[in-house]
């Protein structure tokens, strides 16, 4: 097996014992895993120095070659800044935006008529619209995981990178920077947003209730 | 008895909650409802004009919610104010800090309308 996928496998189990033990991982977690991992790791005994430099250089690779799929997928236009080619999020988000706005415009038509009908087709319709109105928490919600998986792509991307550098060697560039989430760090309680949780980890409201109740302030 | 006129000011940066929240209110009944984009909004409008319900998001540039919550707690002005957190931050910490700087309820995301109303009528009494 060569280092790059030992490598692969020893994140993946200890990310998954460390999920275990904290529940939901930072991007910070995750970062400080994979450096403390590569760290650990040494070469095969018939491997030198550079072929163990080389694996991880592929693996930045492997990396950007994933942007790129990202940016082509998604259609995230790129930019540059000062610091070079940012990427932004705003077309996906944007895009599952107009959609759901086109939803909502046609629910409020739906919603207009029924209200002349009046009487019991007002209230089945007022009823049905009020789920679909419920059902639209959609796209913030997916807005915010995406903003999440391209930050942990993102710092894992850094660190390899810093690894690249210790070891002397650089990522071919292919002209797609660092992929930034436009909205910058709120104000000092930045460190408390972690933002969706998944389905299985994410208390229920009335978990959040019994919660809300029971703290003192 | 509850004032259906009251003014709420709907705090949320992503346009498509702020138009779901607005119109989950405007199927309980209220249709005195103002908007602002982001905490900072949200102050500059409470310290314009008489509001009488504040819901807010969480996670927002460049002031939070928590941030909102403490300069409304602050004011003396503003700190009678109810507040409502809606937010998919859901972990303990965020909930035992909303709390311990005044939040009057906590709404996770994605919710519904009834969750909405349950904890208004909570707050206000029943409508």
């Amino acid at each position: 097996m060569n280092v790059q996928a030992k490598l692969g496998n020893a994140l993946f189990d200890q990310l998954t014992k460390l999920r275990t033990q904290k529940g939901a991982l930072s991007m910070e977690d995750v970062g400080a895993l994979f450096e403390q991992l590569s760290a650990t790791l040494h070469p095969p005994e018939n491997s030198t120095e550079t072929g163990f430099s080389d694996e991880i250089r592929k693996l930045a690779i492997f990396i950007e070659q994933t942007k790129n799929e990202i940016v082509n997928i998604a259609g995230i236009q790129e930019t540059q800044d000062k610091e070079g080619a940012t990427l932004h999020l705003d077309a996906v988000i944007k895009t599952t935006e107009n959609a759901t706005q086109t939803i909502m415009d046609a629910v409020d038509a739906i919603q207009a008529t029924a209200d002349k009908v009046g009487g019991e087709c007002q209230k089945s319709v007022a009823e049905s619209v009020t789920k679909i109105y419920e059902a639209c928490n959609f796209q913030d919600l997916t807005g915010q995981r995406l903003s999440k998986v391209i930050k942990m792509i993102d710092e894992i991307d850094a660190r390899i990178n810093n690894l690249l550098k210790l070891s002397g060697k650089q990522v071919t560039s292919s002209g797609q920077g660092k992929l930034e989430i436009v909205k910058p760090a709120p104000g000092n309680s930045g460190h408390l947003l972690s933002g969706p949780q998944l389905p299985d980890a994410a208390p229920s409201q009335a978990d959040i209730d019994a919660l809300f109740a029971s703290g003192k302030p | 008895m509850v004032d259906k006129n009251m003014a709420i000011l709907v705090v949320e940066d992503n346009n498509t909650m702020r138009r779901i929240v607005q119109n989950l209110l405007r199927q309980l009944g209220f249709g005195n409802i103002l908007e602002a984009i982001d905490g900072a909004d949200a102050l500059i409008k409470l310290r314009e004009r008489k509001v009488d319900f504040i819901i807010s998001d969480w996670n927002m540039a460049p002031m939070t919610g928590l941030d909102l919550l403490k300069q409304v707690r602050a004011d003396a002005n503003l700190k009678h104010i109810p507040f409502i957190m809606v937010t998919a931050e859901s972990k303990t910490d965020n909930i035992i800090i909303a709390k311990q700087h005044g939040v009057s309820n906590y709404i996770v995301k994605p919710f519904s309308a009834e969750t909405l109303k349950s904890k208004m009528v909570s707050i206000i009494g029943a409508f």
